[in-house]
């Protein structure tokens, strides 16, 4: 009965929202500029933090820093880029950096395969950020450096290599996107000459997108692929479940979207339209905290399971509300052409 | 198989002299090969005798099969259950196969002269179709492009037309991304493996662009690989996506550049099997926007239009493999040899003949969108 009521809600929110206070033609080049200023702090973020956990690393694999500064540093870089993992295109995609960066999921053990083909290699080679980049995607990101802090292995230098190369990948990132003749360069100058973006509207469109795929990955993926069905779960198919960091990225994950709607969509779409999209994501991450444990110990409970499961039915409204309240007045609904390419 | 490098580009108009000659002796050694005539066209006089046939979307987001006469009349249309990209004719029969578009699962067996499904595809669990497939010479065997995902690997799926279509196996296309295969003359395939690395959870997002590879792969009639050109070096990031055959058995490719998007790259390539592979560079190759959709070469003159739906603009090179104008149309996608001489072009609001030069729109019901490829009944 509870579902009914949001779904009532959404069935009449679209006429209250357009006699609100959007334009009724979006100024694309304006959204876009304000969406560069998020992902300017978003990815820098992502830079600041893998930088301080190649620091810590540093000193913990000298002895002068210790194990739960680099187990912090490691959630404060996992949770910048929970955001970052639907942008997967311009530098990301230029750089290869959706599977260097977190190889999730990963059905066939890359990740494991990888990092114990690294731990037979001389030490000097493990430490050589260098050579971490010349090697498997698996072994390059986030999962591993969590299975060398938390699985019985060999934590350095491995640790100090991989950091590094994280730490060179965030750099390499935000330059991607910032540098003068960088990704963002190219979105504030669209136009019919540009090599990419024809029009300002096509950066808004793919960027509605992402923020749809990262509600399908957050759904499907993070929860769904550990959630699995009630006679059978899968905790250990959850992202982070060996540090406990799941649910930190699922919230890090929503705030990310929900920024890129206020701050970045904001006056292009009405007042109403984003409160209602801010709303929705609190109360999805304040379920999120109700959960009672960390996804992966939450599945065996069938109280707690039953509030994962009810946060993929919250998913998919929080996309029915963005298409209808965000997409409706960005004028970026999906249509089909051959220009979509293939 | 031998492994032949791109390394540096070529002279294109080396040994053109002999062209006129070999072109007059590849297109009877073609037909004589393909064994195209009466049979086919008899058989899809039934299906309203249609020219061609491309997958199309209407406005309610509703994807269909359509066939098309040269004059631009629908003479059939068949629901398909989402986005469609290209589609194989089986040269012994009025049927056609639909592919699903990237990372689609589906391809569906139409009769087009009853117009009816006959039978429906399902790729195995962990492949999914990439939009394109073709027949053998006896129409007996199809071989479609797969993503083997989770390896990641690609795969050619093969499939028993003579036996309601059932799977028969798979075989390497030679690289990862397989995209269009080609029947060559002697029953051997053509492969354009675009070296993409995609997965269906991924959405369409590209995964390893810094160490792609993509490379033109030719294999037997049963699926042996015994040639590849790859290109190498800087161009290791242009995809080879899209291929037609020219009238002296060259290899032409439409390329989709994947390196830095300011800088200018050609976008066309061709291929002599067993022979050499030279980039086609043209003036207005910006024009499409790094991205080369649809590829064919007029059979009458062995002049060469490029698609590109992105930049809506078509490129045209002569047969010698020089630049010859460019032309602006919507949106435009696919190209294929016209019946009655020269080529015929999709774009928005129906579609282009271009016969010496000369170009003739031939408007279509306006509520049909092309998707990304027309096919030469």
């Amino acid at each position: 009965m509870k579902r009914l009521i949001p779904l009532a809600i959404v069935c009449l929110m679209p006429a209250m929202a357009m006699s609100q206070n959007a334009p009724s033609t979006p100024d694309h080049k304006a959204v876009a500029d304000r969406v560069l200023s998020v992902l300017d702090h978003q990815f820098g973020t992502f830079r600041d933090h893998a930088s301080a956990l190649s620091d810590q690393a540093a000193l913990f694999c000298k002895g002068s820093g210790t194990r739960e500064g680099v187990v912090n540093a490691l959630a404060d870089t996992w949770t910048a880029w929970a955001p970052l993992d639907a942008y997967q295109f311009g530098p990301i995609e230029a750089q290869a950096a959706a599977l260097t960066v977190n190889f999730f999921p990963d059905k066939k053990n890359f990740v494991g395969r990888a990092l114990s083909t690294l731990l037979k290699q001389p030490e000097s080679e493990q430490g050589d950020p260098a050579v971490i980049a010349a090697s498997s995607a698996g072994v390059q990101g986030l999962p591993a450096i969590e299975r060398l802090l938390f699985e019985d292995l060999q934590t350095c230098p491995a640790l100090i290599g991989i950091t590094g190369n994280l730490a060179r990948i965030g750099s390499d990132l935000y330059t991607g996107w910032f540098a003068p003749d960088g990704w963002a360069a190219l979105v504030q100058t669209a136009g019919p000459n540009n090599p990419v973006y024809l029009s300002p509207e096509e950066f808004t469109r793919q960027i509605y997108t992402a923020l749809g795929f990262s509600i399908q990955r957050l759904r499907d993926h993070r929860i769904g692929r550990p959630l699995g069905s009630y006679e059978r779960n899968f905790p250990k198919r959850a992202e982070a479940w060996r540090s406990g960091l799941t649910n930190e990225i699922l919230r890090a994950q929503l705030a990310g979207l929900a920024e890129v709607v206020e701050n970045g969509f904001a006056t292009a779409i009405p007042d109403a339209s984003r409160t209602l999209i801010a709303d929705n994501v609190a109360d999805i991450e304040t379920q999120i905290t109700a959960i009672g444990a960390t996804l992966p110990k939450a599945l065996d409970n069938p109280q707690m399971r039953f509030r994962v499961e009810s946060l993929q039915t919250r998913l998919t409204y929080l996309q029915t509300l963005l298409d209808q309240h965000v997409g409706a007045h960005l004028d970026v609904e999906a249509g089909f052409s051959a220009g979509d390419g293939d | 198989m031998s492994a032949r490098i791109w390394m540096s580009r070529p002279d294109s108009a080396r040994a053109m002299g002999t062209n006129a000659m070999k072109r007059r002796h590849f297109l009877a050694g073609a037909c004589a090969s393909l064994g195209l005539g009466s049979i086919t066209s008899q058989a899809w006089a039934a299906a309203g005798a249609p020219d061609f046939i491309t997958a199309a979307n209407r406005a309610d987001l509703s994807s269909w099969l359509v066939g098309l006469t040269r004059h631009g009349d629908v003479v059939f249309d068949i629901p398909i259950p989402s986005r469609g990209h290209a589609a194989a004719v089986n040269p012994r029969a009025p049927e056609a196969v639909a592919f699903a578009r990237r990372p689609g699962r589906f391809a569906i067996i139409i009769d087009c002269a009853a117009g009816q499904e006959v039978a429906r595809l399902q790729s195995p669990k962990g492949r999914h179709f990439y939009g394109h497939g073709a027949f053998s010479s006896d129409g007996k065997t199809l071989f479609t492009t797969e993503n083997n995902f989770d390896a990641p690997a690609g795969v050619l799926g093969i499939w028993d037309a003579s036996d309601g279509y059932r799977r028969l196996g798979e075989v390497p296309s030679g690289g990862i991304g397989p995209h269009e295969i080609l029947r060559l003359p002697d029953g051997g395939f053509a492969v354009a493996n675009g070296g993409i690395q995609t997965h269906p959870e991924m959405a369409r997002a590209k995964l390893n662009l810094p160490t792609m590879q993509t490379n033109l792969t030719y294999l037997s009639d049963n699926g042996t690989i015994h040639d590849q050109t790859e290109l190498t070096g800087v161009m290791h990031q242009n995809s080879i996506r899209h291929i037609a055959l020219d009238d002296i058995g060259n290899v032409v490719a439409a390329l989709q550049w994947q390196g830095p998007p300011t800088k200018q790259v050609p976008l066309v390539l061709r291929n002599t099997p067993g022979g050499q592979a030279a980039f086609l560079p043209h003036p207005d190759q910006a024009r499409l926007k790094n991205y080369a959709g649809s590829v064919a070469v007029c059979p009458q003159t062995g002049d060469i239009a490029v698609t590109g739906p992105k930049g809506s603009t078509v490129i045209y090179f002569d047969a010698d493999g020089q630049p010859h104008g460019w032309a602006h149309h919507s949106t435009a996608s696919g190209v294929a040899p016209a019946p009655d001489g020269g080529l015929t072009i999709t774009c928005d609001g129906g579609m282009v003949h271009r016969a010496n030069g000369v170009e003739t729109p031939i408007p279509v019901s306006p509520d049909l969108a092309w998707d990304n490829h027309l096919i030469a009944v």
